[in-house]
């Protein structure tokens, strides 16, 4: 039972650092493909591989987890018997505060404003600046989540006492 | 050291775990917009997204899980070891098809779908033909998923199968 949580763990892990992948080489195709209309495409395609694939990883890390820590009797938050867990479950709060405090809300406006750009006046010529710039900020955000995703996998696998 | 190879080994797994899920994402969308011009682009994105993924992955899989193999273990060893033998086996049959199938497939959807993408019947989306090609590719990349799957519940479990201990 436990190797099944571990392996579903490291699936969702997986399709976090996927998605990481994905955001990087869409964003770099989209800088490419700026002032047409396949720059809002691709811009609609990273938000949607954002939207399903974070909520793949996010709430398959939620549920197996816990699940994990569980079945090992680990303790929740416990920095003086197991640190490198409590870091690992600090970092994923941290995570999850900044998927729905910031990155949901952000990506569902750039969401509507690429719809309205889309069915514009001159969806040929590509995003606005504004558009542009609201969405190099999403992009950040999640490379940011990723780093922090990045962090968690090292300290779960290296499991240091410091 | 080790750990360190651990931790690659599991962002190249989840690299290819990504790509299997961009593509079943990729799927769903693209039947969404079948008939329109927006078909061909997006098989056109998948497939320029696709090798790049996939050589990340497999190359970091490759260097990493020798690397580890060789600290730690062995190769091929059926009978002390039949967990990283037969996932070493499985590794060989993925690389076998990515090299024999996907890769060349990949590579004529590219050009198909660029070539598509600039003739007047982008309009009415992809030909039956590229549709053909991109259907086969996805399930071969099912299969291939499957069998990183196994390999991934081979890595976990370290089942012993058929060695008793002594």
């Amino acid at each position: 039972m436990y190797t099944i949580f571990v392996i579903l763990h490291i699936l969702s892990a997986g399709v976090w650092i996927g998605l990481g992948v994905v955001t990087i080489l869409t964003n770099n195709f989209r800088i490419r493909a700026s002032g047409t209309l396949g720059e809002l495409y691709l811009m609609r395609l990273t938000l949607i591989c954002g939207s399903v694939m974070g909520n793949i990883g996010g709430i398959g890390i939620l549920i197996t987890g816990p699940a994990i820590a569980g079945i090992r009797h680990l303790p929740w938050f416990g920095f003086s018997e197991a640190p490198w867990l409590a870091i690992k479950q600090v970092v994923f709060l941290v995570v999850l505060a900044i998927t729905f405090a910031i990155y949901v809300p952000r990506s569902k406006k750039i969401g509507r404003k690429i719809g309205e750009e889309m069915g514009g006046a001159h969806p040929a010529t590509g995003a606005s600046s504004e558009l542009r710039t609201m969405f190099d900020h999403i992009v950040t955000i999640g490379m940011i989540i990723q780093v922090l995703v990045l962090l968690n996998i090292i300290l779960g696998e290296w499991q240091p006492m410091f | 050291m080790y750990t360190l190879f651990v931790v690659l080994h599991l962002i190249s797994v989840g690299v290819i775990v990504g790509l299997v899920t961009t593509m079943i994402i990729g799927t769903v969308l693209r039947k969404k917009v079948k008939g329109t011009p927006g078909e061909i682009a997006a098989i056109r994105s998948g497939a320029m997204m696709a090798p790049i993924m996939a050589n990340i992955g497999s190359i970091g899989l490759l260097v990493t899980g020798v690397t580890m193999s060789w600290m730690n273990y062995s190769f091929f060893q059926f009978n002390s070891l039949p967990w990283l033998a037969m996932k070493q086996t499985i590794f060989v049959i993925i690389m076998a098809i990515s090299g024999s199938v996907l890769a060349p497939t990949g590579k004529k959807i590219l050009a198909l779908s660029t070539a598509e993408l600039a003739t007047p019947g982008a309009a009415m989306g992809a030909s039956s033909e590229l549709r053909a090609m991109v259907s086969r590719q996805y399930a071969v990349v099912l299969f291939v998923a499957f069998l990183v799957l196994c390999n991934m519940i081979l890595g976990e479990s370290k089942a012993m199968m058929w060695v008793h201990p002594q």
